[in-house]
């Protein structure tokens, strides 16, 4: 008897443990549930923030390297101009590869076909 | 049961933990709140200072300066950023180190670093456009107090070609001489700051502003042809064993400067180095008495108003005539002479005799009408309006001295722009040099037209001078200046030069010239060219026409301009005559 009554009152203690359980999982979740929005808010809120400061990071160092391109290339384009000066190419082309200046009787002017 | 009690006896002693666990906490999030009350509500604008003052920084931009092109787009003045470093004395924590650090780097003595490190201001500049490799090696040192900003550095990679339209520009990259200095509100660019964002290691996150370059100049200059003229002004002056010169080479019917050199030259790179007068631009700023180029106007003048004909003849007086109490005399002495040979030997009795026919009222009104007494409106800085004075100032022989190119100070581009009024059917244009002002992003934002500043000739009077001035090349004094296959109309000049020190004209002391245009019937160039105090043979016609036939002959080549075919059986007729004598 007092085995069937313990059966009995353990049947009950589990039974309310259950329904505590039960309770407890409906009031629990949705806190839950809110906490961990609210962590994943707090969370996605520092993550941008920190990737914004990562990419300003990268975009200013991506502008430094265009703008070290872009005078790389200016740089260049002067020093082609300089390459380029006539009296530079004129010195060369007398005094290197002995080219001469035409006289008008060696110059042919070829009309146009019609 | 045993649980039970054991749990009641346990809740007293909980309840106290959890109490003073309570007020530990509660006080702990009380002094927070404190603090945080004094930080955010009392501290709230000094802190938000700050903290601005520590993540904002404002830097200074190298506006990059606009480059300037020739007609073809070659790069004639370029900017290329150089960092700047210097210093705020006060945050240099010891300068003598500091100074013996950068010494080495900078090429600067030391003593010189560590006076400018003692300074009281609070910036001072160490040295200004350093090298890259300089730049790194004071970033390195990492010395508080010592900074780099990044300045614009002016490049002319052609040296000293078009040196002085180009000029040049200061050390604070502002235009001094010339293009740079006329245009420098296009050229310059701005705004020269930007605020950037930085973390607390000083890191740049994010920069707000960026300096907007300066627009791009294209001239109306084409490298290939001042170079031309400038070789051939160089060669002219040294071998007349000159004091200097100028050659201008102009489209007469736009006003397009194609060339504008004058020597001696200089290098704009190192502008410091040369002394002043080669910088100066002879061929807007020097006046001169023209001389016979001047005969161009007057005649032009008596042919409008019919007071000469083609048909008129003048007597040369045997090569001397009396003008008041002043004689004045010919090179030569002549009989009489068409109105034709009195142009085309440059006669100033037959001149004299013209001037006179024309009388002093249109004289002076031709003068000013072609443009002398008052600047040409060139874009360049400190053109000269050269000068003439009214007719009620005259004296007894000025008409004479007029009608010769004397008793009148002019500027070779007055000269030039007056005689491309001859050359284009009688209009007189405004020279110009600037063509196209283009944004950085390549877009033409501005382009010069022509402009016509007034009619001065009529086409008929324009076409019969032409053919008058074709007599100066083919049969006067300005024969070495023609060119095989091309008709060239020009004039020659001798001027004598006002001694200073005795008030008279100098006998030893002239300034050559020539100018004129080719081809004479469609003309593409005009050029003048005007050399000073040439030594030995010192006329026009032997100094200046042949540097006026090369800078032609190579231009015309470069242009592909061809002969004309008149021209070509000309030449063709000759070469079968020297065959012939040859046979």
């Amino acid at each position: 008897m007092s085995q069937i009554a313990s059966g009995s009152e353990v049947l009950g203690r589990l039974e309310a443990v259950l329904v505590r359980k039960q309770q407890h999982r409906w009031i629990d979740l949705p806190s839950l549930g809110v906490g961990l929005l609210v962590l994943l808010g707090g969370l996605f809120y520092v993550w941008q923030h920190v990737q914004a400061v990562q990419l300003g990071y990268e975009i200013e160092q991506l502008k430094q390297e265009r703008a070290a391109f872009v005078e790389r290339e200016r740089e260049l384009t002067l020093e082609i101009a300089r390459l380029k000066s006539p009296k530079r190419v004129e010195e060369i082309a007398r005094d290197r590869l002995g080219f001469i200046t035409p006289a008008p009787d060696q110059i042919v002017i070829v009309p146009q076909r019609p | 049961m045993r649980r039970n009690t054991h749990a009641a006896r346990a809740a007293p002693c909980s309840r106290a933990r959890v109490l003073v666990l309570f007020c530990v906490v509660a006080s702990f999030f009380g002094l927070v709140t404190l603090k945080l009350f004094s930080l955010q509500v009392k501290q709230h604008q000094r802190l938000l200072e700050r903290a601005d003052r520590q993540h904002r920084r404002i830097i200074p931009l190298a506006a990059r300066r606009g480059t300037i092109l020739d007609r073809h787009g070659r790069e004639l003045a370029v900017s290329l950023e150089a960092a700047s470093a210097f210093a705020q004395p006060v945050a240099v924590k010891d300068p003598g180190k500091a100074a013996r650090e950068l010494s080495p780097i900078l090429h600067l003595p030391p003593s010189e670093i560590l006076k400018k490190l003692k300074d009281k201001k609070s910036f001072v500049w160490l040295k200004r456009r350093i090298d890259p490799d300089q730049a790194r090696a004071v970033e390195r040192l990492r010395l508080k107090g010592i900074h780099l900003i990044p300045e614009s550095k002016r490049y002319y990679p052609k040296q000293g070609l078009a040196a002085h339209a180009l000029g040049f520009v200061g050390m604070d990259d502002r235009g001094l001489e010339g293009l740079e200095y006329h245009y420098d509100a296009l050229l310059g660019g701005g705004p020269r700051w930007a605020v950037s964002y930085q973390d607390a290691l000083g890191r740049p996150i994010f920069k707000e502003g960026e300096a907007n370059p300066g627009y791009n100049l294209k001239l109306t200059i084409d490298e290939f042809i001042q170079y031309i003229a400038e070789r051939e002004l160089e060669r002219a002056v040294e071998k007349a064993k000159a004091l200097g010169g100028t050659a201008i080479v102009m489209d007469p019917m736009t006003g397009e400067i194609l060339a504008l050199a004058s020597f001696p030259t200089f290098d704009p790179n190192r502008y410091q180095a040369s002394p002043a007068a080669a910088r100066r631009n002879r061929a807007t700023v020097d006046v001169y008495e023209p001389g016979s180029t001047f005969k161009v106007i007057m005649a032009a003048a008596a042919l409008e108003e019919g007071r000469v004909t083609l048909q008129d003849r003048f007597y040369g007086e045997q090569g001397a005539i009396q003008v008041g109490r002043v004689t004045i005399r010919d090179h030569e002495p002549y009989g009489w002479l068409t109105f034709g040979q009195v142009l085309a030997y440059s006669s100033n009795v037959g001149a004299i005799k013209v001037g006179t026919k024309l009388g002093k009222s249109l004289s002076y009104s031709y003068i000013s009408s072609f443009g002398f007494g008052s600047p040409t409106g060139i874009d360049l800085p400190g053109e000269s309006p050269g000068l003439i004075r009214r007719p009620k100032s005259w004296s007894q022989v000025s008409l004479g001295a007029l009608s010769i190119g004397q008793e009148i100070a002019v500027t070779p581009i007055q000269l030039a722009t007056a005689m491309a009024g001859v050359a284009n059917g009688g209009v007189l244009v405004r020279p110009f040099l600037m063509k196209e002002v283009i944004a950085p992003d390549g877009k033409v934002l501005k382009v010069t037209k022509p402009l016509r500043i007034r009619r001065v000739l009529s086409e008929a009077t324009s076409r019969t001078l032409t053919d008058l001035l074709k007599m100066v090349v083919t049969e006067g004094t300005g024969k070495l200046a023609a060119l095989e296959g091309y008709e060239v109309s020009g004039k020659t000049g001798t001027a004598q030069k006002l001694d200073q020190a005795t008030g008279h004209y100098s006998r030893g002391k002239l300034i050559a010239s020539f100018v004129g245009f080719v081809p004479a019937g469609a003309p593409k160039l005009l050029i003048l060219v005007m050399i000073d105090e040439p030594k030995g043979e010192a006329w026009g016609g032997t100094v200046a026409a042949p540097t006026f036939r090369e800078i032609a002959l190579g231009t015309l080549k470069y242009l592909k301009i061809p002969p004309s075919p008149g021209d070509k059986v000309h030449v063709a007729l000759k070469a079968e005559h020297a065959v012939s004598r040859l046979d």
